[in-house]
């Protein structure tokens, strides 16, 4: 009964703010898009769906944002470990500063963050003038309005996702586990590996999925500093229901988007239960 | 075996390990004893090359090793609450000393199946350390660094994390595990009991020195100073011959009923197999430990008590 009462609000509230939400946009995919308000009848076509699988559009709109999403996911990874071991590793008395600088970037708005990088990107921005400057280059770089763009801004935006899993799981870390590798024969890139990374391997997957994640819905950044070449599926769906107003077909990309998700959390739930 | 010359250990301004002389020999017992912040588990660290000492040199079988890394030095260490690696089973965790030495696969297997064998563990190879009892967890901590037939064994208060009764029977295995291999076991405690019980020589060491290395019984019978007196079982200290040093004399060596000094009992305690009556006197409080059916004194009488005089021990400090 007790257990009940604390449990009732997280249940209402994944109701109200996930699943009911959820269940709608799964019934609207299945409507037909009309010239009205709301702009679709309710219905059960298939249409949206059928759409969604021969239109090279819609898919090679997910692949990208899977492949966009999944390179930027490795890259704070391999960007984002070092410092994570690194703010362990550093003084207690500095440890929390570093943390404060990871989370820094939060205090201005991510809007601005991303207009910030146009201005630095663009062929007259700042970086190309400075290459410019130093006599570095002849022509401005093209830096801007490609894929480039797109992973720099996803790995600027949603590092700190991957840094903070990554600093909570290592900090916990027994350090007499490292010492104990060194006493049994094990240099220290040795210890890392054979102790350390596994260990840390609930941080490295809570860390992929909060960059994934909001990474292959990502519509700011593609928009922003994306180029017409790759569009990703957050663009795409974006441009469904604003400019096209085919709101089924919207809804038909979100499920997709959204049982594309599923995969990496699926697995990341495997991993668990196979680590404790 | 090992020798130690004059190590410091400094955590910033604090001095963990102050000037360390010692000696230890292959095939011994060696117990450093001591209250927490003595700096014997520092002084352990030191030897394991977890720590690198301020000043001094640590010497292994000849070979100067004070700047040698840990991974690269012919001992193994037993850790407090044992530092098992909790993702790799019970055979891995054996195992995990002998990937770097030059062994195939087959001997590897062999060699832990050999560990499995001496610390009675068959048939635990496949399973995680979360899935053992404490002291199953132990004695895996115990053949994992055994495996690499390590010339010194260093055990952090190896038996802290176990219940009494375990305790006791796992210290007996322990000198008997010592006397098969013949190599030298460095035990850090702070309980006395277990030091007395295991150890050929024990070292007890205060703010950062050694206080005196000596055998159970000559540390017990002839302590050098107040303090490994006061330490190493219950002493009776009374002011020395011209006020100066003290005259110590252990609880079991005192006569109750009889003796030269008048004291009013103040509490007995019954512990068993002895009973510990709580006397004050003119000398101060003085603790009498009788064993056998001695009547038992009521609280408040007044009796008589002292000492022989080959019971007496003259600290000078």
């Amino acid at each position: 009964m007790n257990r009940a009462i604390f449990i009732a609000p997280v249940f209402a509230w994944l109701l109200a703010a996930i699943a009911m939400p959820f269940a709608l946009i799964l019934a609207i995919s299945f409507g037909e898009a009309t010239q009205g308000a709301p702009p679709f009848d309710w219905g059960f076509s298939l249409a949206s769906y059928r759409l969604l699988l021969s239109d090279d559009l819609y898919l090679g709109a997910l692949a990208n944002a899977a492949r966009i999403a999944g390179t930027s996911t490795l890259i704070c990874l391999l960007v984002g470990y070092p410092m994570a071991l690194a703010i362990v590793r550093a003084r207690p008395q500095h440890r929390a500063l570093l943390l404060f600088l990871v989370m820094l970037p939060f205090w201005t708005s991510f809007l601005i963050r991303v207009y910030a990088w146009m201005g630095l990107l663009r062929p007259t921005g700042l970086v190309n003038a400075a290459l410019a400057e130093f006599g570095l280059v002849d022509a401005p770089l093209q830096l801007i309005a490609n894929e480039f763009a797109v992973h720099l801004g996803i790995v600027y935006a949603y590092l700190p996702f991957m840094v903070l899993p990554l600093y909570a799981t290592l900090e916990k870390l027994d350090a007499r586990l490292l010492e104990a590798a060194y006493d049994l024969g094990a240099e220290p890139r040795r210890a890392f590996w054979r102790v350390t990374f596994p260990l840390s391997l609930p941080g490295v997957a809570a860390g992929a999925l909060l960059v994934f994640i909001p990474a292959s819905g990502e519509f700011v950044i593609p928009d922003l500093l994306g180029g017409p070449d790759s569009p990703m599926i957050g663009r795409v769906l974006w441009f469904e229901f604003f400019q096209n107003r085919d709101w089924p077909m919207a809804c038909a990309l979100a499920t997709a988007l959204a049982a594309l998700l599923a995969v990496p959390l699926l697995l990341f739930d495997r991993l668990r239960s196979a680590t404790t | 075996m090992i020798r130690l010359e004059g190590i410091t250990k400094r955590y910033g301004t604090v001095s963990a390990v102050a000037g360390v002389d010692l000696e230890i020999a292959a095939g011994e017992i060696f117990c450093l004893l001591g209250p927490s912040g003595c700096g014997k588990t520092s002084l352990l660290r030191c030897i394991g090359g977890f720590e690198q000492p301020n000043g001094g040199r640590i010497w292994l079988d000849g070979v100067d090793v004070t700047a040698t890394p840990a991974w690269e030095r012919p001992v193994n260490t037993v850790f407090q609450n044992y530092a098992l690696f909790p993702h790799l089973t019970v055979a891995a965790n054996i195992g995990f000393g002998l990937e770097t030495l030059p062994m195939d696969k087959r001997a590897r297997a062999k060699r832990v199946e050999e560990m499995l064998e001496l610390v009675r563990l068959n048939g635990f190879s496949a399973r995680k350390p979360a899935e053992l009892s404490g002291g199953q967890r132990q004695r895996v901590a115990i053949a994992r660094a055994l495996a690499r037939h390590p010339k010194v064994l260093l055990l952090d208060e190896p038996l802290s994390a176990l219940d009494a009764k375990l305790r006791e029977e796992t210290r007996l295995e322990l000198v008997e595990l010592q006397a098969r291999l013949g190599i030298a076991f460095v035990f850090v405690t702070h309980d006395q009991d277990e030091a007395m019980a295991i150890s050929d020589r024990i070292g007890v060491m205060e703010a950062g020195r050694i206080a005196q290395i000596a055998t159970p019984i000559e540390l017990y019978e002839r302590p050098a100073t107040r303090f490994v007196a006061e330490f190493v079982g219950r002493i009776n200290l009374f002011a020395g011959p011209g006020g100066r040093g003290f005259t110590a004399v252990r609880p079991e060596r005192m006569t109750l009923g009889h003796g030269p000094h008048l004291g009013r009992v103040r509490e007995c305690a019954y512990l068993g197999e002895r009973r510990l009556v709580f006397l004050d006197s003119a000398l101060g409080r003085v603790i009498v430990s009788q064993v056998g059916q001695a009547p038992v004194p009521d609280n408040g009488i007044e009796v008589a008590f002292g000492w022989p005089p080959e019971a007496e021990r003259y600290l000078p400090q």
